[in-house]
């Protein structure tokens, strides 16, 4: 099942280096305040004018990322899949290809209308009944069977997709992990991939997985899930979407809290429904009001849920 | 005497006429749907209430309540649209009782109005002042339906619900539609997911290998599949702000 490839000793070391560091998870407010909407050529544009463009929705002002290099990038995916690899053995994906490309073909979409519409995304539902989603680092979203089937309409698949796709574009992740310097760690895992020792891959692996499993555990700060619950209507609206239907969904979790449904990983580490409510409605400009329309094929999702 | 006894027979037989006058008021206002026969379907059914709630959605009807087919044009007039909420009701012996909106309670975030109705080109029902405490009943798009001060419609963006401070949720008395649990697409057996089961379980690479898989999946169905869908150009929150 774990089949991690070698990972150099050089790196091996770095890795556990790290990992003796201290893992200390609260100061999140230097988050990387990438624009998920911006196009790739404006993004060079915001890094020249430095900090104008981190606002500060959601109250973290930080450092705009240095360049999204092949390598960074390769390097974020490897950390990703670490970390997807987790919820993965937790959890394996339902064996239901119909739903499972619908999925993809929905979160493509909104992808398309990011700022990093490049990654490799991939969007898988988690056979579980438990109602949550998950992003990791280099564009792999995973959503459980009991949240998709909770959704009424396509356009609320959209906002859930679109706040998860915001967490990755806006690198709220890779940026933790790249605080705890566990790069080096993902570089290794790239390198591993044209490799083979499972034992130095294992090793590594656990060393970067401690800090993994308090970020899985503790959750981004609220500024940034605020933050992927704007972005994410923006960007679920640009590709067609009911820009209210993130409202929809949140009114969903809810209610399935009080009917004593499995959402406790969930609002562990997101915050109230009520607070993510008050937050989204900020980001209702005259633009995003006029995007409150259901979109045309909202009911197939229907389909490919259980009946 | 004669006219003691005269007094006397009239009224039992005014009693056996079944309640000409009385019940009057009662029917008007709620079905007799359970009588069903003794209702008169020739009559024009729909009253005022229901009348106007065909064509704009009332305070505390969704949009989905509107399109319901619920209602089927018998007698319920002017509880259908309450149909949606939560449906507590318990009819009984001709008195049925009609569940009252569930409602929940907000605060407005600004000086605000409350419409006739769900849009900003109706007429103003009353203005409000911040922190005024307002009672919501549903949400319809970008409005909520007001119960109280005045019934009407205010902006999503004049409201902000506050929280429970005690771990329930306020806003799940607004929610609609159906809830999860019980129907779900997961397998029969599948396990709930936690951040324990994460945290403890082996980290499964071949799982990962087979949703990267799944990257152009979606390219099967079609590049029809968002035909008629037409996408926007908005931008983010962050360069309106600035």
């Amino acid at each position: 099942m774990n089949s991690l490839p070698k990972i150099s000793s050089v790196g091996l070391l770095s890795l556990l280096l790290a990992a003796g560091a201290p893992l200390a998870f609260a100061q999140f407010g230097d988050l990387t305040k990438k624009n998920p909407l911006a196009k790739p050529e404006e993004q060079k544009e915001e890094k020249k004018d430095g900090d104008k463009s981190a606002a500060n929705i959601g109250g973290a002002i930080g450092l705009v990322s240095t360049a999204t290099s092949s390598q960074s990038v390769e390097e974020e995916i490897a950390a990703g899949d670490a970390v997807a690899a987790m919820y993965l053995g937790a959890s394996p994906l339902l064996k239901n290809k119909k739903a499972q490309s619908y999925v993809n073909a929905v979160g493509k979409r909104i992808a398309g209308k990011s700022s990093r519409p490049d990654l490799p995304w991939a969007f898988g539902i988690l056979d579980t009944p438990s109602i949550n989603a998950f992003a990791a680092p280099g564009g792999k979203v995973l959503v459980t069977a009991g949240l998709f089937d909770l959704l009424e309409t396509e356009d609320e698949l959209a906002a859930v997709l679109g706040h998860e796709i915001a967490h990755v574009a806006r690198e709220h992740h890779w940026q933790l992990i790249k605080q705890q310097k566990l790069v080096s760690g993902a570089t290794d895992m790239v390198a591993a991939n044209t490799e083979s020792d499972n034992a130095m891959a294992n090793a590594a692996f656990d060393a970067m997985s401690d800090f993994f499993k308090q970020m899985i555990n503790s959750g981004i700060d609220k500024g940034g899930e605020y933050e992927a619950d704007s972005d994410g209507v923006v960007l679920a609206a640009n590709a067609g979407y009911d820009s209210t239907a993130m409202l929809g969904v949140l009114e969903k979790l809810a209610n399935a809290s009080e009917s004593g449904d499995d959402v406790s990983f969930l609002f562990q580490t997101h915050p109230s429904a009520e607070d993510r409510v008050n937050n989204v409605v900020l980001a209702f400009t005259p633009e995003l009001e006029n995007a409150a329309i259901l979109s045309k094929n909202s009911g197939r999702i229907k389909s490919h849920q259980s009946q | 005497m004669k006219y003691l006894f005269f007094v006397i027979v009239s009224t039992l037989l005014l009693a056996g006429c079944g309640q000409s006058d009385e019940p009057a008021v009662a029917e008007t206002q709620e079905t007799s749907d359970a009588n069903g026969a003794s209702a008169e379907p020739s009559a024009p059914v729909a009253d005022g209430a229901s009348g106007d709630s065909e064509t704009t959605a009332t305070p505390g009807q969704t949009a989905m309540s509107a399109d319901s087919p619920a209602a089927q044009g018998d007698t319920q007039s002017a509880s259908a649209s309450d149909e949606s909420a939560e449906s507590t009701s318990t009819e009984s012996n001709g008195g049925p009782s009609v569940a009252p909106a569930a409602t929940i309670a907000a605060k407005a975030n600004k000086k605000a109005v409350i419409r006739a109705e769900a849009s900003s080109s109706s007429e103003a029902v009353t203005s409000i002042d911040k922190n005024s405490d307002i009672s919501l009943g549903s949400r319809n798009g970008i409005w909520y339906a007001v119960q109280s001060p005045s019934e009407g419609w205010i902006k999503i963006t004049d409201v902000t619900i506050p929280s429970s401070g005690n771990g329930s949720s306020v806003l799940a008395g607004l929610a609609s539609g159906r809830l999860g649990g019980g129907n779900s697409v997961a397998s029969s057996g599948a396990r709930g997911l936690d951040g324990d089961a994460v945290v403890t379980g082996a980290p499964d690479f071949e799982a990962v290998k087979e949703l990267a898989a799944l990257q152009d999946s979606g390219d099967s169905l079609g590049a029809d599949f968002f035909k008629e869908q037409d996408e926007r150009e908005i931008t983010n929150t962050e360069e309106n702000a600035n």
